[in-house]
This record gives structure tokens, C-alpha cells and sequence, in this order.
């Protein structure tokens, strides 16, 4: 009898807890997708004067878009240490941090020298420290490339902090209005306009090497494209045919440029030769064909076209030349955009509510639509594919968002006054 | 409730105005947009953003312009419905007087402009702008016009004639403009 | 007689349902505060051995099978410093609380998005 209850007591305790001492083990399936909490603390200076520019300020709002990291306030920063020397982990973990970032800036010469540590809280240990000298006017290059490069310390992924935007702006009433085609830092700042035009501008498409920008003017009265040299402000025109000439779109070499045309009737896809000036022809019917985009391993296509009976996308492939359609969910797709490891497409997707960021998962299939925004258009994928950068409306203007592509977070780049549209984000630049 | 007052005046003033190549105050509206007292105009600058031709005389109806061959109709701009490129039945006696005006004027040549309203990508709809004005080049040449005196550039969504998120604004720039 | 064999399983089971509210407690405060990184996949797998003083304080958190990425790694070790300590540990039974002063952690997402 007692060896009965012994049994069940064995047993009782078996169900819920293995007896075998040292194999108990707990299973953990699920994780919360809150953002990391990161402490930046403000980098000291040496020498006299406050710096031109705040380099914690701009590495803790550069994480901070990216949705996956939480910085702490300035207010709960425990202690301003500047060196790694100068840390005690254990302060860092009373206010729940798990990594944090210290720094000085040091004048030299014409510039700066720019040092920064990034520690481990809990695992008590410097993860990553560097030098590194820029002029007197980089400052904030040099605090982007501190997110980057703690960035990808902490997630295994390429920061694209320092990276740049296309846009155009279009400002005035709608008889006298002005379009402008701008280059900034991905955050905004340091704008450069590098066309002006009472004519529409559209469609800018970076380079791979992120040296040159195609686009779509209609300077001429018709729509033409060009290809500008960044640095130089040179510029060829690609195509003038009569009808569209449209939707540029780099091949992953650089050599190629994909890009709608409606010369023979309809808008089709062709391919241009930029050294030759070839073009091939991809489609052919009477729908319209547009909006192109390379696959990463330059083997296929995805574009735009309403042959079904409204604009869905479909997939070209350069190999057998066949296009086969591929989006099925809802009544409008359009503009697809792919991911860096070619693995997810980016797309405006229609619903009852409007135009929203959708990204669609090649593999599976799965539609997810990402943002909430009503009139989203134009979107282009950061080059390491954690974000996504959008024209939409805010209030009666045009604006440029960014959500990440998991779609948890986003935020609106500032503007100044007019619309803002046709963002187009660079490749890495260096 | 601005919205409301804002829809209500479109639909009074698109009403009486749209056929006259008038346009309501409503684009004003828009941020972007300076002043309110250019806006009459700016409906009607859509022709082709130079001076051409932006003057038109208000009430004038589109059928003013049939029988005076020597001159160029008034109407120089037709509507379309959403997602059609279809000539609407009202559209066609101002589509045959410039047939008319066309084929007396063999030496004269027009630019169709095709343009959508702004919902969907940007090079979509400058396919939708250009199948409207193909839809015009084709009902032209079917009453005589030459092929050549007739080309079309479609602005797609970059030259709305209003601004706006309302069916009004989009109603006033599903159009073709015939630009001389 | 009868009685203690009674009161013998009563305990028993308590013991159980109190290790298994101890398994939960810890469950949850893990997965609390595991914060995924964004390139985890449910192909990635680590095991954690945790060690705990009789307060629940962590003696020590080691990875004894990893998951061949140092991202996902790190992510496990810090969830595990972050949710610790388990002082509920001094509420079970005697005997329940020497199962628990070492233990292990199998972390393995099954809800990633790929």
C-alpha cells in the first residue's frame, strides 16, 4: 500500500515536473516584440564650445525610427560615463537598459575625431569601440555611422542610417506649380535639390552604386528620362519616344535599365542597354504594363499590369520569357518592390479603407498589409530591408513615411512647405 | 462639418461650373495652394501650363464653338468617369467640333492630354491618362482627323486641374485637355 | 494509515501544482522579456542552464546548446538576467524547491513570422 502512494506521488510529480534533476527544462516559444532599450549617453567634448551638432541626440533618434530600439530619456540616464572604463554595469541594469552607448568628440586638425563604445549590460562587456575622424561639417555623417554600426553589433543586421533619399516636391497652386528633385540623409536633413521644373518629375531610381538618379521629366512638354550623375550634375537623356516613358528601374549590375514605354501603343516593359542603347522588348498586349523592378539576382522582373482587368503584379521571368501573375488578394495591386534577399515584395494594396504599404511574402504567399494610412503610394525599401519608405497624405498635403517592414513601427519625415512624393531610397554608399 | 460645408459647395458649384471650364473655390482649400483667388483660374490652366489658350470666357457653352471653323472650340476639356476611358454621351458634340475645327485646319495640330485623378501609383495612372486620350485621338480620327495633326501626352496624376480628396476634385480631373 | 497515504497524495499534489505555477511564473516572465530579434527564425534554437540560490536570486545563466547565431544567443542570455530574479522559488514545497535551484531553458520560437 505505501509503495502504491509512493507510486503516485512519483507520478504526480512526473506529469508536472521531470524527476531527473538536472533535465528539468522549460520551454519558451514565445518572445514580445518590444523594442530593445538602449542608453546613448550625450558624447563629452574636449577642447572649448559646444559642438555644431548633439551626436547621442542623432544616434538615439536614428535607433529610435527604427522601431526596434527604445533609447532611454536624457532624464533617466543614471550616469554620464564616456569611456567603457567609467561604466558599472549594474547601474545600467537598475534602470533596465540592456545595451548602452558612450563616447567623446575630440577637435583635430580641420575636423573631428569621433570615439565610441558600445557595451553589453548584461552580459557585462564592451561589444564594440571605434575612432573614427570626419571634417568639420560631418558631424552627423559621423553619428549616423555610430547607429550603424550599433546597430549592427546589436541585431546582425546592416544599419542604413547612412544612406540617402530621392524625392520630389511639388509646390503652388496647380497652374503655377513648381517640381523639384531632391537628395537628402535618410533622416531628412542636409537636402539638396538637384532639379527644378514647371513640369511634372516623377519616378527617381538610385544606381546601384548610388552614384546616379534616373527620372522621369516632362521639362521637354513630354515625358523623357534621364540619368544624372550625382556628383558632376551631368545628365543624359535615356529615352524620349513619343508616348510614356516611364518607370525606370536599374538592373542589379547597374548596366540596364528596365522602364515602361508606350512608343508601339500600349505602355509595355522594356529593357534598355545604357552603354548600347538597346532595348528589348518584355510585354506585349494591350493592357498597361508598368511599374518595373529587378529582382536582386537580376534573373526576373515584377511589374504592374491590368491585363486580368485591374493592375495586379506579375512576374517576369528573364530566363523563359513568361510572366506569370502572382498578387490574387484584393482588386488593386501595384508598383511591387523587392526585398533585399529578393524574399518579400512591397506593393500599394487597396482595400475599403485606401492605398496602403502591403508587403507580400513570396514564399508563402501571405499579403500583410503594414500601414493604416489611407493614400500611401510609391513605396521604396531601405537597403538592408528593415524599412520602408512611402509617400502619403497628412491633412490636404503630400508627406513621406517610413514603416518598418514588419510594420510595427513608422513615423513621418519632417517637410518643409508643399507636397512631398516619389521617395526613392539609396542603395549602402559605402 | 467642414468637410460637409466644403462638399456641399463643390457639388453646387461643379454643378453649374464644371461645363463652363470653371472651377469652384474648393482647391483653395489645400494647403499648398496659395491664396484663394487664383483658383477660378487654376481650373482652367490645366491646357497646358503656359500661357495658351487659359483665358476662357465663363458660362460659355461647349457647343459655342461649332460652325466658326477658323477658330478653336472653347471647350477644350472633357470628363471621365472613374476608371473609364469612355467618351461620355454629353462630351461628344465638343469632341466634333474639334473634329470639325480640326479637319478645316489641316495644318494645325493639338496635343491630347490625358490625365487621371490621383488615386493609385503614379505610373499607373499615367497609362489610365494615356487611354483616355487614345480614347479621344480614336473618336477624332473616326470623324476625319488626320493621325498626325494629333498627339497625346498623358500627366497621368501630376497636373490635377483641383486639389482635393473629394469625388468632386477627382470628377474635375478625370479628363482630357486638348492643349493647341 | 489510510489517512497518511491520503494526506501523502494531497501533498504530492500540491507540490505539483505548485512546481507547475513556479514552471508558468517563470514562463512568463521569460517570455516577457525576451525581446526577439527581428531575424529570429523558427529554425533557431538555444538552451539556457540557469542556476538559483535558495532567494531566487541567478547564480548563473550559460548557454549549454547554442544556437549557432550570437544574435539570438545574446537575446536569451538577457532575457533570462532581465527577468530574473525568481523569488517565488521560497514559496514551494521543500522538496520542489531543490528541482528548481538548477534548471534549463529551451528556447525555440514558434510564432516568428518565418
Amino acid at each position: 500500500m505505501k509503495r502504491v502512494v509512493s507510486i503516485m506521488v512519483g507520478l504526480w510529480l512526473a506529469l508536472y515536473v521531470s524527476l531527473a534533476n538536472a533535465d528539468l527544462t522549460i520551454e519558451i516559444t514565445k518572445g514580445s516584440d518590444q523594442a530593445i532599450p538602449i542608453a546613448v549617453v550625450p558624447f563629452a567634448t574636449q577642447g572649448q564650445g559646444a559642438l555644431p551638432e548633439d551626436i547621442a541626440q542623432i544616434v538615439s533618434d536614428d535607433l529610435a525610427r527604427s522601431g526596434q530600439f527604445s533609447p532611454l530619456s536624457r532624464g533617466s540616464l543614471i550616469a554620464q560615463p564616456n569611456r567603457s572604463e567609467d561604466v558599472h554595469y549594474r547601474d545600467w541594469r537598475a534602470v533596465d537598459s540592456n545595451y548602452l552607448v558612450v563616447g567623446q568628440v575630440t577637435p583635430q586638425g580641420d575636423g573631428y575625431s569621433v570615439q565610441f563604445e558600445l557595451m553589453d549590460i548584461y552580459g557585462e562587456r564592451r561589444m564594440i569601440g571605434e575612432v573614427v575622424n570626419v571634417g568639420r561639417d560631418q558631424l552627423r555623417s559621423a553619428a549616423h555611422y555610430v547607429s550603424d554600426k550599433v546597430f549592427e553589433a546589436i541585431t546582425g543586421i546592416r544599419g542604413a542610417f547612412s544612406t540617402r533619399i530621392a524625392y520630389v516636391t511639388a509646390q503652388g497652386a496647380a497652374d503655377n506649380r513648381r517640381y523639384a528633385l531632391h537628395v537628402a540623409d535618410a533622416d531628412g536633413h542636409n537636402s539638396q535639390q538637384i532639379l527644378s521644373s514647371q513640369q511634372p518629375i516623377l519616378s527617381p531610381a538610385w544606381s546601384p552604386d548610388g552614384n546616379k538618379l534616373a527620372y522621369v521629366s516632362f521639362e521637354s512638354g513630354r515625358p523623357a528620362i534621364y540619368i544624372q550623375d550625382l556628383a558632376s550634375s551631368q545628365r543624359i537623356q535615356a529615352t524620349s519616344f513619343e508616348g510614356i516613358n516611364g518607370a525606370p528601374a536599374w538592373s542589379p549590375d547597374g548596366r540596364q535599365l528596365a522602364m515602361s514605354l508606350s512608343k508601339d501603343g500600349q505602355p509595355e516593359i522594356y529593357i534598355m542597354d545604357i552603354a548600347s542603347r538597346s532595348f528589348r522588348r518584355l510585354t506585349n498586349n494591350s493592357a498597361i504594363d508598368t511599374e518595373p523592378d529587378w529582382a536582386p539576382d537580376g534573373q526576373s522582373l515584377v511589374f504592374t499590369s491590368d491585363r486580368s482587368g485591374g493592375p495586379q503584379l506579375y512576374r517576369y521571368n528573364l530566363a523563359n520569357g513568361q510572366a506569370e501573375r502572382i498578387t490574387f488578394t484584393g482588386s488593386y495591386n501595384s508598383r511591387g518592390r523587392f526585398s533585399p534577399d529578393g524574399e518579400t515584395l512591397f506593393l500599394i494594396h487597396r482595400d475599403d479603407q485606401g492605398f496602403h504599404v502591403a508587403k507580400k511574402d513570396l514564399e508563402t504567399d501571405r499579403m500583410t498589409i503594414l500601414t493604416d494610412s489611407r493614400w500611401d503610394e510609391s513605396p521604396s525599401v531601405a537597403p538592408n530591408g528593415s524599412m520602408v519608405i512611402f509617400a502619403t497624405q497628412q491633412g490636404n498635403r503630400g508627406v513621406l513615411g517610413v514603416v518598418s517592414a514588419d510594420g510595427n513601427a513608422s513615423y513621418r519625415l519632417p517637410s518643409a512647405q508643399g507636397d512631398v512624393r516619389e521617395p526613392a531610397w539609396s542603395p549602402f554608399m559605402n | 462639418m467642414q468637410f460637409n460645408s466644403y462638399a456641399k459647395s463643390l457639388v453646387v458649384a461643379v454643378s453649374f461650373a464644371v461645363m463652363a471650364g470653371c472651377t469652384s473655390t474648393g482647391g483653395s482649400q489645400d494647403g499648398s495652394m496659395d491664396g484663394t483667388g487664383s483658383a477660378g483660374a487654376a481650373g482652367q490652366g490645366v491646357t497646358s501650363g503656359q500661357a495658351s489658350g487659359t483665358q476662357l470666357g465663363q458660362g460659355q457653352g461647349y457647343g459655342q464653338g461649332q460652325g466658326q471653323d477658323s477658330r478653336i472650340p472653347d471647350q477644350r476639356t472633357i470628363y471621365f468617369d472613374y476608371d473609364r476611358d469612355t467618351i461620355r454621351p454629353e462630351f461628344e458634340s465638343v469632341l466634333n467640333s474639334h473634329a470639325q475645327y480640326l479637319r478645316s485646319n489641316p495644318n494645325v495640330s493639338v496635343i491630347l492630354q490625358g490625365h487621371a485623378d490621383e488615386r493609385g501609383t503614379r505610373e499607373y495612372n499615367l497609362g489610365l491618362g494615356e487611354r483616355r486620350a487614345q480614347s479621344v485621338e480614336r473618336y477624332l480620327t473616326v470623324q476625319g482627323v488626320s493621325p498626325s495633326q494629333l498627339e497625346i501626352v498623358s500627366y497621368g496624376e501630376e497636373r490635377p486641374a483641383v486639389d482635393g480628396h473629394s469625388e468632386q476634385s477627382y470628377a474635375q480631373n478625370r479628363r482630357v485637355v486638348f492643349d493647341y | 494509515m489510510i489517512a497518511g497515504e491520503a494526506e501523502a497524495i494531497a501533498n504530492a499534489k500540491q507540490a505539483a501544482q505548485a512546481s507547475n505555477g513556479f514552471i508558468n511564473l517563470v514562463r512568463h516572465a521569460i517570455e516577457q522579456a525576451w525581446i526577439l530579434p527581428a531575424s529570429a527564425t523558427n529554425q533557431l534554437r538555444a538552451v539556457v542552464r540557469i542556476q538559483l540560490l535558495p532567494t531566487g536570486e541567478l547564480v548563473s545563466a550559460r548557454i549549454i546548446e547554442s544556437s549557432g547565431d550570437s544574435v539570438f544567443d545574446r537575446s536569451v542570455l538577457q532575457a533570462v538576467e532581465r527577468a530574473a530574479p525568481f523569488r517565488e522559488i521560497r514559496e514551494l514545497p521543500l522538496a520542489a524547491q531543490s528541482q528548481f535551484r538548477e534548471f534549463n531553458l529551451d528556447f525555440n520560437p514558434k510564432d516568428v513570422r518565418r
